[in-house]
């Protein structure tokens, strides 16, 4: 094992790792549904006890990979190893060392959420009690009410709850905060920090770019069955990044014209905002006080690092999230 | 095969399942509902009674006789009327198609002919509607009836009668005691089919399939325990239309060993059926489209509700392709003539194929998407 690791690409921040902290390995996976490459050519590893982010927009096949590597599905070809065992000859032999939240997923609807942590844990031959579990979710006081009747989000720590049932060492995730209000994502980040916590190792998809900025050690953006860009968060923006970003709100008609006039890079006018991508901090503080000293007008501005939002947009020229994924 | 999941699997089951009280509904009360519907329009015709009215004008202790006389007949409903009733009125009011007048010195007249010297015989008055068919009937009731009564009065002897010669039938049973292990199968297999196919695409769409393939336990498990649970469903349906069918009917069918075992088959049969077709569904929709596509042709060409041998040759070509026909004559075999030799020979074909089903579900349902 050790040998066939040594062959696949080295990436990301994964260099000069012990092959042994790999606990999945994955080279040149690829899926085809009729004419289309759902995964076109995947290799990826994942070290044990990070929070790994599938990251990428709706259809780049996100759900399809983290479903083959589950044994949900079958590839067309490729090879993944999992906790040490090959998994082309199916998945039995770590199906109880893996825990799936699958995407979508929905529990028996008039089973109470105590009855239904206990199915699943009854399969595995009963690991944990639904009790610690509740308490890790924080779902205690919601025990005795069916499945049907809960929230959104509290359907979705239940779902991650039965993930749990065998104390897994691998957790995967599709998706699991689409579709929540802010307060039920965070409650969800909030476990999956615990997870961490604990040393369990988080494979994540998502396809908000806060979500893998907020929990990610190791981020792979995916596009189109493609990876195109993999790495920490912070390798991410400043390798693909633009920078800082400088923000005016509120402009004078003359102010964009008065910074083109600086000869810093090319303003961007959004409505009545004036964005300025900028390599280093010096640059903005220059040309803050070139602008006080114009006496030209804006109602407020502010200075953030770039984010995966705009890695993604320079990689694809397409924006990656949609509307239903703002806050 | 792991004893504790396969259970798991069956409570959990039967906890979503009772709790829903549409479904409850559609498994339990939908064989009762069956029952006495067709239970009362078919054995009514059994012993089919007419209505007849009668109007006394006499009103003496020989006519009040003869009024009791026709009571009597079993076949006749009489209603009786009141002298100042005018007959205009009972046809228009009460749409009286056969009325019979005791005419006024009725009591005198009959009593001067018994003393010898006939003369004219004492005539009922009939006032019939030629045009319904059952007049036809009900004169020939009543003309038997006044023949008997003549004889019995004049006191002449037979020379000729009827005896009983022995039932057609091995074994008396009326239409409901036919009928009920019709219910039965025909219940069995819709509960299973619909109980299987909906609740499969709901777990499908669920993602629970997609779930469970990640967990320890194998499809053979599941596919076992799905089939215990659709058999708990279909005893306990058993039971119910078998009681209400006592209690209502007062049928009195045989319960043995052997029809236990045909439901147990029949149950399993359906149920591995259902989840080897349920693969090609996508939706609910598709789900019901399916259920009944299965079930719809079954319903009518089994024999559930008539005997397959009074229906065209055809018709019994296609019933003996069916599963659920070998299901109602096994059951029949069983239940009504308590013939446990016949009964299994017809079973083993069910049995058969719910073995096939199974080792088929075993080897080709999936929890996998492609
Ligand atoms: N079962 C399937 N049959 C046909 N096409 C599929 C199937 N599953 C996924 N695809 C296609 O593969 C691509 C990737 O889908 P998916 O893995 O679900 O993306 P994601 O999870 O990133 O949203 C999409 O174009 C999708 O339409
Ligand atoms: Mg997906």
């Amino acid at each position: 094992m050790v040998g066939q690791l040594s062959i696949g690409p080295q990436q990301g921040s994964s260099s000069g790792s012990k092959p042994s902290e790999y606990v999945i390995v994955i080279r040149d996976l690829y899926k085809t549904y009729g004419k289309v490459n759902a995964v076109d050519g995947i290799s990826l590893r994942i070290r044990k006890g990070e929070v790994f982010a599938f990251l990428g927009p709706n259809g780049a096949g996100k759900t399809t990979t983290v479903e083959i590597i589950e044994g949900i599905r079958t590839p067309t070809k490729g090879s993944i190893q999992m906790l040490g065992v090959d998994i082309g000859r199916g998945t039995n032999k770590v199906k109880h060392r893996i825990g799936v939240l699958p995407q979508e997923f929905s529990s028996f609807d008039r089973v109470t959420v105590t009855e239904t942590i206990s199915f699943f844990s009854s399969l595995y031959g009963n690991k944990r009690g639904a009790k610690e579990l509740m308490k890790l979710l924080n779902i205690e006081e919601h025990a005795k009410k069916q499945y049907q009747k809960l929230s959104g989000g509290l359907k979705q720590r239940v779902g991650i709850a039965v993930s749990l049932v065998n104390d897994p060492e691998i957790i995967f995730l599709d998706e699991p905060t689409t579709g929540l209000d802010p307060a039920s994502r965070q409650e969800v980040w909030e476990v999956i920090r615990k997870l961490k916590a604990r040393g369990r190792t988080v494979f994540l998809t998502t396809h908000y770019m806060e979500e893998a900025q907020e929990l990610a050690d190791h981020v792979a953006i995916i596009n189109r069955g493609k990876i195109i860009a993999e790495g920490t968060v912070d390798e991410l923006i400043e390798n693909h990044g633009s920078g800082l970003v400088l923000t005016f709100t509120g402009i004078d008609g003359k102010l964009v014209p008065f910074l083109n006039g600086m000869g810093c890079g090319q303003v961007q006018v959004k409505g009545s905002q004036a964005v300025m991508n900028l390599k280093n901090k010096d640059q903005i503080l220059g040309i803050l006080e070139l602008v006080k000293g114009s006496g030209l007008s804006y109602r407020a501005m502010n200075v953030r690092r770039s984010n995966l939002e705009e890695v993604f947009l320079k990689l694809t020229g397409k924006a990656l999230k949609d509307e239903e994924g703002r806050q | 095969m792991n004893p504790r999941r396969i259970w798991s699997v069956f409570l959990v089951n039967l906890r979503d399942f009772v709790r829903d009280k549409g479904g409850l509904f559609f498994t339990f009360l939908f064989p009762i509902i069956l029952m006495l519907l067709f239970g009362f329009i078919f054995s009514e015709s059994d012993n089919v009674t007419y209505d007849i009215y009668l109007q006394d004008m006499d009103q003496t202790p020989m006519s009040q006789n003869l009024t009791v006389s026709l009571k009597g007949v079993r076949a006749f409903e009489v209603h009786v009327v009141g002298p100042d009733r005018a007959l205009d009125d009972l046809v228009e009011e009460e749409k009286a198609g056969f009325i019979i007048v005791i005419p006024e010195g009725y009591q005198e007249r009959l009593e001067e002919n018994l003393q010898g010297n006939i003369s004219v015989p004492v005539n009922l008055t009939l006032h019939m509607d030629r045009s319904q068919s059952s007049s036809q009937v009900k004169y020939s009731i009543l003309a038997s009836v006044v023949g008997q009564l003549n004889k019995v009065l004049t006191n002449t002897t037979d020379v000729m009668g009827l005896s009983e010669g022995g039932t057609i039938s091995p074994d008396d049973f009326e239409y409901i005691e036919f009928f009920i292990p019709g219910v039965i199968g025909l219940s069995v297999m819709s509960g299973a089919v619909f109980g299987t196919i909906f609740g499969d695409t709901e777990l499908k769409k669920k993602g629970i399939f997609r779930k469970l393939s990640t967990t320890p336990i194998t499809r053979g498990e599941w596919i076992l325990s799905t089939m215990l649970f659709q058999l708990f469903l279909a005893a306990i349906t058993a039971i119910v239309i078998l009681v209400v069918g006592w209690i209502v009917f007062g049928a009195r069918l045989h319960m043995n060993p052997i029809a236990a075992l045909i439901i147990i088959f029949e149950a399993f049969a359906f149920t591995g059926l259902s989840m080897l077709v349920v693969r090609f569904v996508k939706d609910a929709q598709a789900a019901a489209a399916l259920a009944n596509a299965i079930t719809f042709p079954m319903m009518f060409l089994s024999g559930s509700f008539f005997d397959v041998e009074a229906m065209p040759a055809f018709i019994q070509t296609i019933a003996k392709a069916l599963p659920l026909y070998y299901v109602n004559q096994a059951l029949r075999e069983a239940m009504i003539f308590n013939d446990t030799i016949s009964a299994a020979s017809y079973m083993s074909v069910i049995a058969i194929f719910a073995v096939i089903v199974f080792l088929l579900g075993v080897k080709l349902t999936t929890w996998k998407q492609d």
